[in-house]
């Protein structure tokens, strides 16, 4: 056989997949969104009715202001922890490696376990947290069972896993060449003054890019968020809402239209990332 | 002054870096011993008076007839987390081979497709894929957990990288003595790419062991789900008070990531700039 031909062949299956699991639901889901699909019975064409009871609905836009809220809070956080615990492992002291692995564990492990072990230590009453709290003689709050207390709460575990982008900071760390430090100190400059004006703005093409992926991801935030809930609807997360919409009430249309709006929001912040690309990649070594 | 802060520098990092060990581990430390405490000291005391594997058996018997077999589920997270783990090897390797190597007609084109299908928001798919899992009967069965992830675009990509920096002149020899294309793949690419291979696999297995949602959705079978799913509704469910069993099963959902974490740690960190990408 011609050597073209089998690789043909060869890429047959993934040209299937993408067929299958990626073409053909993009446009099932167009169609979808403009019917009133539940899973039984049949399904008709409602238009745009779907994004119209949507734009109505006071309970999406609660979804999206838990959500976008606690984007704007756990994003910056997340990056201001990763990135001072990068700090404080580039360096090469006896035994920092590790350090560097246990500090990165946290973000390694699936998040029904993390969701779960939380779960009991944000316990108002019996929970590790409030019982340290009590010590310090401080009355800890009731955490996710006190609705002013949800958001907290999400934020305490974001941080708690922040680490997620510490080895992307060390790499990017490592990149700065250390020649520009020690003119900086040459010059007088102190630790704080050679982080503000030599590690910081080399380090925004990085920080920029995991701002926006830290929103999209935590627009999609979905599996703690199930488990833990919280009190009135502040656990009530986008994704939680879409799933409940799909399959808790089988509004498998009205679902598929909130899809559609939450992937107009990551599409619009993944293109932001693409386009500032020039902006960032460059700084990378090949 | 400035000599007396060099002194205490080190020591006051490290005193830094062990609080910050201290807050990272703590979860785990509590997760694991509380899993060996009797119920009534996980709340009342973090020393246990004695330890306990009741926990444990509870979970590795399946309760007491209760339909939740945990024993099971962890088969179950192993058949969806291996059959798409060698699947995605496999089809990543033999798709990248024919772009790369073979460098098929509009192979480019092929590339560039490849990064748009991975950097689609796959939130949008949930509700189609699960439609045609059930008009294909595929709901409450395994392949409906497998199926569509048996070939990953991100796979794809990271062996185009990889098998850009081969030369040429290993596989004109290897054609010379009659090798197919296919026996270059398995004989030549495998060996050589040990390390991609290595980054994929651990990617993988991790991310489908831990996969929520989507067994969440195509599967209420109890008998079929895996660990993370049955553990989940376990606790969201009417044994909600127990504590003990929860963190057996925590302990046992997270132990097969931290044991690969920490033997491959090395292939992490040259996996992770590529996941900045799979996000």
């Amino acid at each position: 056989m011609k050597k073209s031909k089998i690789g043909f062949l060869f890429i047959l299956p993934w040209v299937f997949g993408l067929l299958i699991f990626t073409v053909f639901p993009i446009l099932a889901a167009l169609y979808i969104a403009m019917t009133d699909w539940s899973i039984i019975g049949q399904a008709s064409f409602v238009g745009f009715q779907n994004f119209r009871a949507i734009f109505a609905d006071p309970t999406f836009y609660k979804a999206l202001q838990v959500t976008g809220r606690y984007a704007l809070l756990a994003v910056p956080l997340t990056i201001i922890t990763a990135l001072l615990v990068a700090l404080s492992v580039n360096n090469d002291y006896k035994g920092i490696g590790v350090f560097r692995t246990i500090f990165y564990m946290p973000s390694i492990v699936s998040g029904v376990a993390v969701a779960i072990v939380f779960k009991w230590i944000l316990d108002p009453t019996y929970g590790v947290l409030n019982s340290f709290l009590r010590i310090l003689g401080i009355t800890g709050p009731d955490w996710l069972y006190d609705p002013a207390w949800v958001l907290p709460s999400y934020l305490i575990l974001a941080v708690w896993g922040a680490s997620g982008g510490l080895y992307v900071y060390l790499a990017a760390l490592k990149d700065i060449p250390p020649e520009l430090y020690e003119v900086a100190t040459i010059d007088g400059a102190n630790w704080v003054q050679k982080i503000r004006y030599i590690t910081l703005p080399l380090l925004t093409p990085i920080l920029f890019y995991n701002l926006v992926m830290g929103l999209i991801s935590a627009f999609r935030k979905f599996t703690d968020a199930y488990i833990l809930g919280g009190a009135g609807e502040e656990g009530v997360f986008y994704m939680v809402y879409l799933y409940q919409q799909a399959f808790s009430f089988y509004k498998m249309g009205y679902a598929t239209a909130l899809a559609w709006i939450l992937f107009v929001i990551i599409l619009s912040l993944t293109l932001v990332v693409n386009y500032t690309k020039k902006y960032w990649v460059y700084a990378e070594r090949e | 002054m400035m000599y007396r802060l060099k002194k205490y520098k080190m020591p006051l990092v490290y005193l830094v870096l062990i609080a910050g060990l201290f807050l990272s581990i703590f979860p785990y430390f509590w997760m694991v011993l509380s899993s060996f405490k009797v119920s009534g000291e996980i709340y009342t005391r973090l020393w246990p008076t004695k330890l306990t594997l009741s926990n444990y058996a509870f979970i590795l018997k399946g309760g007491t007839g209760q339909e939740r077999n945990f024993a099971g589920s962890i088969v179950n997270s192993l058949i969806i987390s291996l059959i798409p783990t060698m699947s995605v090897v496999f089809f990543g390797m033999l798709t990248a081979y024919a772009l790369r190597r073979i460098k098929i007609w509009g192979y480019q084109f092929y590339e560039n497709l490849i990064v748009y299908q991975m950097l689609f928001p796959g939130v949008l798919f949930l509700i189609p894929l699960f439609l045609m899992m059930r008009d294909w009967g595929m709901i409450n069965k395994f392949s409906g957990m497998i199926m569509r992830y048996l070939i990953d675009p991100w796979a794809i990509f990271i062996y185009v990288q990889f098998f850009k920096t081969i030369p040429e002149s290993l596989l004109e020899a290897a054609r010379i003595d009659g090798a197919s294309e296919f026996k270059i793949i398995t004989r030549i690419m495998l060996p050589l790419s040990k390390t991609t291979t290595a980054i994929v696999v651990l990617f993988t297995f991790m991310a489908r062991w831990s996969e929520f949602l989507w067994p969440l959705i195509v599967n209420k079978d109890y008998g079929k789900m895996p660990l993370s799913v049955l553990l989940a509704l376990f606790t969201k469910g009417e044994y909600q008070t127990y504590p003990g069993v929860q963190m057996a099963g925590a302990t046992l959902l997270t132990l097969p990531i931290v044991i690969l974490f920490l033997a491959f740690r090395k292939y992490f960190e040259e996996g992770i700039s590529f996941t900045g990408l799979k996000g």
